[in-house]
């Protein structure tokens, strides 16, 4: 393949190139197995997700197996590649993606759903899987949104659900061992974590909504259990990671702390799929933090997790950090902080002479609201937080909400007003009755119903209700130094499609994407046109997926998914408008520690 | 402590951009634990001057980076250390002490050379003769302020040019090709950019009916600088 033409016509064609360092290309005769990484969006976005960087690094580590990178293309190198007839390549040996033994697809966002389709259109493998043979790639995917499968489920030969560490590697070295597809097929989806949609057909009633899975192949589960990791530390974390050239969103090195989150916000799905909480230890984070400084060379140190604060040695652990990244010019940043005392210290340490804007997630206006998705941060923490900000001179406080959630009314939309008043109150307070140069950006997100949440048999609100929601928005929040962001409501409505779709949401896809539609989660890019013609001709009904009320008893899509919560908590849970405690002030009965030991319950009893 | 080092940049890497190679010494200098002066002020940044930038996908034999150090370390170790931790395309062919008022050589640069690799296509060594030799090449260059095109003579900015014999060897990015050596006015006086130059013949060329070879299958290489 002359890529070498390619590269000379596109912009930044480093995001094709490869050979980063701790990239890994091994000689070809020890060789046997060739697993493509796919990540469904740009290099810059790709490169700066953990997941890839844990999983290349176990795949590689393993003998024999080759893991290489492939990015969704921008719009030149994409006309390049079809003008030329050349097929999407991999980044580590330039080799065409349909070459590989297996492809691997991350599942991060419902809206990079069209860039998987372009991808192997691309690549010149079939899309649909009853399409594909032995001759092709085994193609699979993982990440959360795989925790419902079944918008994709015709066009992937089989997912990964939960942690992926073990489970990908199993699934890899499980397809050394049988070639032959079927039997591979066969085998795999003994597995837990495996699910393999077409040993399934899916029966629906004549309101349209499922009566039942059928079995097609009797060795399949009756549910795909998730896949759980115990202990953490126990699976390997890359020190070595892979150093972009270009500048990625996140340019990095990033310890995850811990897994997991024990506050159970309702609206969350994260904080559902990802239970129970497993940490690292600080000194596992300190050390694996100084090793991938060392090997990279990066100049900046993230933590992740849901939430930061949360992890039980927190304090000690920052200030260990702190002390480390000093004296090598490394800057710290911890996203998701509770605001403390303890962070705001912190905070005042790291950001010393560039205070970048500090941001808080009330999620809801009233109280009320947050009562009833369980956020459990009060107006008087905001206040007194924001007080200790603007104290120690920060000018930018952002601020983030949903609006469509479950009870919501224009009252609640006025607690937003009222918060982003009273810190703008606060601040002439503090600066004896000046305003300065003080901003508050409010930032409202469209709610999605989730699977695997509490909030999973909710409608979303429909257009006409986020439109306006939105000029009520816009109305109230006219006031000086308040700057209001929100998003438009199609692209929110097509995520809820997504996320609650069932198989026949598929078409709906494929023919999205035969319009046109590509890089749906980029605004300057996002093909109404193409997606409203999609609805007409297929003749299915958003309203149906996102803006309907289902009823406890309906058999949902992903059903055949066990994350290990009970059904019983969600519906207790959606049905509360109290708060439910933390479960480490004492088990809630989520259903977690049936299969597994939760370290953290109970322990602020 | 002053260092003056000479890198070549070679392969795949030639598409990593001017900016990029800053991030990308920048830590390849911590990996190497070899510890660079910072400037003062809130966004203090390492003392490193790269002379000339080279264009996107150009290779180089004999790109210049000036740095300072917090201490002071042999020159060769320096050297070694960074070429052991550079990635695949990027290594350091020297590193030279240089006394405490050296002054960079990047504002010093005056002239560049580069070897211009041209596929082997008939008519095409006959043709590149008569465009170097022309009395005038006049081509559309963007004007620095005002944005717009202006037809300028750039023949004056060339210093040199010959066509190389394959018998001997130089640094390549195709196998086989029709090599060009020119030496062209490059730095803060006069400058041509040699993309630009190849571009105008790549132009003028196919208005003389040679057909079947793109802008893109030229190969740059930048062999000196001065």
């Amino acid at each position: 393949m002359n890529i070498n033409k390619l590269l000379k016509k596109v912009e930044k064609p480093a995001r094709y190139i490869g050979m980063e360092l701790n990239s890994v290309v091994k000689p070809k005769e020890e060789v046997d197995f060739k697993f493509a990484f796919a990540f469904p969006d740009l290099y810059e976005i790709g490169m700066s997700y953990m997941g890839l960087q844990i999983l290349y690094n176990i795949l590689n580590k393993e003998k024999g197996v080759q893991c290489e990178r492939v990015f969704a293309p921008a719009k030149d190198m994409q006309e390049a590649l079809i003008e030329n007839q050349i097929p999407l390549f991999s980044l580590e040996n330039k080799e065409p993606v349909s070459s590989f033994d297996m492809v691997g697809f991350t599942l991060q966002y419902e809206m990079s759903f069209t860039n998987i389709l372009n991808m192997l259109d691309l690549s010149n493998i079939p899309l649909m899987a009853k399409d594909r043979d032995d001759n092709h790639p085994i193609v699979i995917a993982g990440g959360p949104c795989a925790y419902n499968p079944e918008p994709l489920a015709d066009f992937f030969d089989l997912f990964l659900i939960g942690d992926g560490e073990k489970l990908l590697l199993d699934i890899v070295n499980l397809k050394r061992k049988i070639p032959d597809k079927e039997e591979f097929l066969k085998e795999a989806c003994k597995i837990k974590g495996v699910y393999v949609p077409k040993f399934y057909d899916v029966e629906y009633k004549e309101d349209g909504t499922i009566n039942k899975f059928n079995k097609l192949y009797e060795g399949a589960p009756d549910r795909v259990e998730r896949s759980l990791i115990d202990d953490i530390s126990k699976v390997d974390f890359p020190d070595n990671n892979i150093v972009p050239y270009i500048n990625v969103v996140h340019d990095r090195s990033v310890v995850e702390t811990f897994r997991g989150c024990t506050r159970g916000c309702r609206f969350c799905q994260a904080g559902m799929i990802y239970r129970p909480i497993r940490e690292r230890t600080d000194e596992e984070v300190v050390e694996l933090a100084l090793k991938q400084l060392a090997n990279t060379g990066n100049e900046e140190l993230s933590l992740l997790s849901l939430s930061s604060s949360d992890h039980s040695q927190f304090e000690p652990l920052v200030m260990r950090l702190l002390g480390e990244c000093e004296g090598k010019d490394v800057s710290l940043s911890l996203p998701s902080l509770r605001l403390d005392s303890f962070s705001f210290k912190v905070l005042n340490e790291i950001q010393k002479y560039r205070k970048s804007g500090l941001t808080f997630a009330p999620e809801a206006g009233s109280q009320r609201l947050r009562d009833v998705i369980n956020k459990t941060i009060t107006e008087e923490d905001i206040f007194s937080a924001v007080r200790q900000a603007i104290e120690l001179g920060w000018k930018q406080i952002k601020l983030y909400f949903m609006t469509g959630l479950p009870t919501e009314t224009l009252e609640d939309l006025d607690g937003i007003r009222d918060i982003a008043k009273g810190i703008l109150d606060l601040n002439r307070e503090i600066n004896g009755g000046k305003s300065g140069r003080f901003n508050v950006t409010v930032s409202v997100s469209n709610f999605v119903p989730k699977p695997h949440t509490p909030f999973q048999w909710h409608p979303q609100d429909t257009r006409e209700s986020f439109a306006k929601k939105h000029a009520y928005l816009r109305d109230i929040l006219k006031i000086k130094n308040v700057t209001l962001k929100y998003h438009d409501s199609p692209v929110s409505r097509l995520e809820a499609v997504f996320a609650r779709g069932d198989r026949r949401v598929g078409k709906l896809l494929l023919e999205a994407y035969k319009n046109g539609a590509k890089f749906d989660s980029w605004s300057e890019n996002f093909n109404e046109e193409a997606w409203n013609k999609a609805f007409e001709s297929t003749g299915i009904s958003a309203e149906f997926y996102a803006n309907r009320l289902r009823s406890y008893d309906e058999i949902m899509p992903w059903d055949i998914i066990d994350s290990y919560i009970l059904k019983e908590f969600l519906i207790s849970e959606n049905e509360k408008i109290t708060t439910t405690r933390d479960c480490r002030e004492g088990c809630v009965g989520c259903g977690i520690n049936r299969y597994t030991e939760c370290k953290f319950e109970g322990v602020n009893l | 402590m002053k260092y003056t080092l000479v890198f070549s940049k070679l392969g795949y890497l030639r598409f990593i951009s001017h900016l990029d190679m800053l991030r990308l010494f920048k830590r390849a200098f911590k990996r190497a634990e070899i510890f660079l002066k910072f400037s003062e002020g809130f966004n203090p940044h390492p003392k490193m001057t790269f002379a000339q930038p080279l264009s996107l996908g150009h290779s180089s034999i004999c790109e210049i980076l000036d740095i300072e150090t917090k201490e002071e370390y042999n020159s060769d170790d320096i050297k070694e250390r960074l070429n052991t931790v550079l990635p695949q395309g990027i290594s350091i062919i020297s590193s030279t002490k240089q006394p405490e008022d050296y002054k960079s050589i990047a504002s010093r640069i005056s002239w560049a050379e580069y070897i211009i690799e041209l596929p082997l296509n008939e008519g095409l060594e006959e043709k590149i003769l008569e465009f170097f030799n022309m009395k005038e090449i006049k081509t559309l260059k963007k004007q620095k302020k005002k944005k717009e095109l202006k037809e300028v003579d750039i023949k004056p900015l060339i210093r040199e040019f010959k066509i190389l014999d394959n018998s001997e060897e130089y640094p390549a990015v195709k196998d086989s090709a029709l090599r060009v050596l020119v030496k062209v006015d490059c730095g803060s006086i006069s400058n041509l950019n040699v993309d630009l130059l190849m571009r105008s013949f790549v132009s003028w060329v196919k208005e003389r009916g040679i057909e079947g070879f793109d802008f893109e299958d030229i190969d740059t290489i930048r062999v000196a600088l001065g």
